[in-house]
């Protein structure tokens, strides 16, 4: 079951990243791939490999991989503890031999007593326990047993995780200007995304950006993007610093900041009777057309000049074009910080200073500290696994017709070619080191072996 | 002489010595001349420190590890291979037959490296973490393990071929054993053999097993330090990128590898061909997904960057 499932699931997500995706690629082109290739666009359609990761196909495999990996912790755990208290085939006649038994005689002559067996095998690092008469039982790193199961557990916090991150994530999308401030509600995101299960956020903090800076490398690549930024919580304010792929926490969301940024000039309606609105019109670097003026219905298009200095668009100067939403141009001219412009009927438009704007992403994701636990646990059970084996040895006093010595056999919890030849060495050694002790000491030799 | 030409001239310098190493070791191998073997060893420690000197001034020049570029992913990804082989040996002596692989494939790939661009990019502001060069390191060192876990793979494939051939049966369960003819001995058969210095089919087996599974664990941890710096980096610790989907794929190629091995008592030449065909899947993910595929990691190659 763990082979066909683990397969498939490498089949499907193989082909998912070959196959055109719906979700991923952009609409012009999928419809391209479609028309293009319509028998093979045809089949992979039907099948649900152009949303394989969402296929019910798919989901089912990795349902299954999932039961299949909470069954195998069960088995492997009562495995491991059926093989701990289980004695080796020496002892135990009735017990077939496994893959990582050894036995070995010693080729040392038999001198000595049990104490010295025990203390010998304390010191190669063995918890040593006396079966009888001239028996003893050593254990080594006896907890790797769980580290099998451990890894399995690993992998499955780490499924458990990314199920709770898919049904409950939230992610939004804002863009502040310098100087703006932002409540986390959804009426103020640009965009939003919510996973099934996910709660709206509700203002659980606000921010304001206070500064936003981008440098260049020579050749013109962005070298850094960051945002002074000031939140605002129940304990009061934190001013922090933003940055790609360095992301603030704030009240169980982290704040991004994303690749987007433009100029935004600060503008000042100023209406018949008095009443203003104060706002802020984000343009790209390209420049954007039909943009609303704060408070109004006329539509403006701005183009900035592009010439770079150290402070920024240098020196400010705005290219304005302003008409009514039914057409009609009111005003039309280049700005300076601080100059006005008469848009007519008693209107008119402030050109207050020129700001720097970018994007920012809310996320919220609970359940990926579940996801990262599992990852870091699994990782670790695999590093175990590699320098961790557990073994185990028996020692027998051995005596009369079968000649002297020690009889060593061996249980090693993971198929090691070589641990034939430890094994005979530690015999060896074993024997060497008994050979040493003095003459005289008492014979002990279980009767059944004697 | 200044860094650029420093750089131009030791990889060079370095492509020559692993051209002689690989011939020499293919010589070397097809007509049963130790000597060569063991020059071809020489040949590439000479070749790794002129391949050091290039990473170092590339790194100084670039102001960052070598790893953004095709170029440099290869520089970088291939001297990892040679150093992990080279450490092989270097604690094993008789696996030098064991560079069949990854000295041609070295020589093969800094070829390809050096005739592309070696233009310097700057490192985007995403990049600018220690989770990449976690996620990159280990990277390498993947690529580097599944590469020598293959390596033995195929010399035990060759030795157990000569062994079959002259009618030495290879039992496989419960132990690797080579079990001579009637009258006859192993050791005896290959007295006279370029094979009698390559340890026994059991120890190259256990130890392609044990990069297989280094190289398991070194995927493992290349994928997790990903997924937190793409966490970091866009609020999403998995994209399905057709990148880090074929890493998945070759994570779960060996992790199929291990339950086969553990619970299903693959071993021998089984095991040898499954590895064989695991590093397939793993140059594909590393080296050919990349460039055919739209993908964060395009960058690797070049082409455009996803900041």
């Amino acid at each position: 079951m763990a082979l066909l499932t683990m397969a498939a699931i490498a089949v499907l997500v193989a082909l998912g990243a070959i196959v055109p995706q719906r979700l991923s690629t952009p609409p012009a082109e999928f419809a391209a791939w479609v028309q293009r290739s319509s028998i093979i666009s045809g089949v992979a359609r039907a099948l649900g490999l152009t949303d394989v990761y969402h296929a019910p196909l798919f989901l089912g495999v990795a349902g299954l991989f999932t039961l299949n990996l909470m069954l195998c912790t069960v088995k492997q755990g009562s495995k491991a503890w059926r093989r701990y208290r289980s004695r080796l085939p020496v002892l135990a006649t009735e017990r077939r031999p496994e893959a990582g038994d050894r036995f070995v005689v010693s080729p040392a002559d038999y001198t000595s007593t049990g104490g010295s067996v025990v203390t010998w095998l304390e010191r190669e690092g063995y918890a040593v326990r006396s079966l009888g008469p001239g028996q003893w039982e050593g254990r080594r790193r006896w907890f790797g047993h769980l580290i099998l199961p451990g890894f399995h557990v690993g992998l499955v916090l780490v499924i458990a995780g990314a199920l709770a991150v898919s049904l409950f994530s939230f992610r939004g999308y804002v863009e502040l200007a310098e100087g703006q401030g932002f409540e986390n509600t959804p009426e103020q995101l640009l965009s939003t995304s919510y996973g099934p299960l996910a709660g709206k956020p509700s203002g659980e903090f606000a921010m304001r950006l206070d500064a936003f800076r981008v440098a260049y490398h020579q050749n013109g690549q962005v070298a850094v993007r960051e945002s002074d930024v000031t939140f605002f919580h129940d304990q009061g304010e934190t001013p922090t610093v933003i940055a790609s792929s360095h992301p603030h926490s704030m009240e169980g969301y982290r704040v991004y900041q994303t690749v987007s940024f433009g100029w935004a000039p600060h503008l000042r309606m100023a209406f018949v009777g008095g009443n203003t609105a104060e706002g802020f019109v984000n343009i790209g670097k390209d420049g954007q057309s039909g943009l609303t003026l704060p408070g109004s219905s006329l539509k403006a298009e701005f183009r900035l000049d592009e010439t770079r200095s150290d402070a920024g668009v240098s020196p400010g100067l705005l290219q304005a074009k302003v008409s009514k939403t039914g057409g009609g141009v009111v005003f039309e001219g280049q700005l300076q910080p601080g100059a006005a412009a008469d848009l007519g009927d008693g209107t008119s438009l402030t050109y207050l200073d020129l700001r720097r704007w970018t994007g920012v992403s809310i996320v919220r994701t609970p359940g990926l500290w579940v996801v990262y636990l599992g990852g870091s646990f699994a990782l670790l059970a695999l590093l175990l696994h590699f320098l961790v084996v557990p073994d185990r040895l028996h020692v027998l006093a051995l005596g009369g017709e079968r000649g002297p010595g020690y009889a060593v056999t061996g249980h090693r919890w993971r198929y090691q070619g070589s641990y034939g030849d430890r094994l005979d060495a530690l015999a060896e050694r074993l024997g060497a080191k008994l050979a040493d002790l003095p003459d005289g000491t008492e014979r002990r030799v279980p009767e059944r072996l004697a | 002489m200044n860094a650029d030409s420093t750089e131009i001239i030791a990889i060079w310098i370095a492509e020559f010595c692993y051209a002689v190493a690989a011939a020499l070791l293919v010589i070397g191998f097809a007509f049963k001349k130790e000597r060569l073997i063991r020059y071809s060893f020489v040949a590439a420690l000479v070749g790794l420190a002129p391949h050091s000197v290039a990473i170092i001034v590339r790194w100084v020049q670039a102001g960052h590890a070598p790893y953004i570029q095709f170029y440099e992913v290869i520089l970088s990804d291939t001297w990892f291979g040679v150093a992990i082989f080279l450490g092989l040996v270097w604690r094993f002596p008789r696996l030098r037959p064991a560079g069949l692989l990854a000295l041609p494939l070295t020589f093969v790939l800094l070829g390809i490296g050096v005739f592309s661009s070696t233009e310097i990019r700057a490192l985007p502001p995403t990049f600018k973490t220690y989770w990449l060069i976690l996620h990159i390191l280990f990277a390498k060192l993947t690529y580097g393990s599944f590469l020598v876990a293959a390596d033995l793979g195929l010399l035990y494939l060759l030795k157990e071929r000569y062994l079959r051939r002259r009618g030495v049966v290879v039992k496989v369960n419960p132990h690797i054993a080579e079990l001579a003819p009637e009258g006859g001995s192993v050791d005896g058969l290959l007295s006279e053999s370029f094979y009698r210095r390559l340890p026994s089919l059991a120890r190259m087996d256990e130890l392609s097993y044990q990069f297989a599974v280094a190289g398991f664990l070194f995927c493992g941890t290349m994928i997790a330090a990903g997924a937190v710096w793409a966490n970091n980096a866009w609020g999403e610790y998995w994209g399905w990128d057709p990148v880090e989907t074929w890493s998945l794929v070759t994570w779960l190629i060996y992790g199929i590898f291990l339950h086969l091995r553990l619970q299903r008592g693959w071993k021998g030449s089984r095991s040898a061909w499954y590895v064989l065909g695991g590093l397939v899947v793993a140059l594909l993910a590393f080296f050919v997904m990349p460039y055919i595929m739209d993908s964060v990691h395009a960058a690797y190659l070049g082409r455009s960057f996803q900041q």
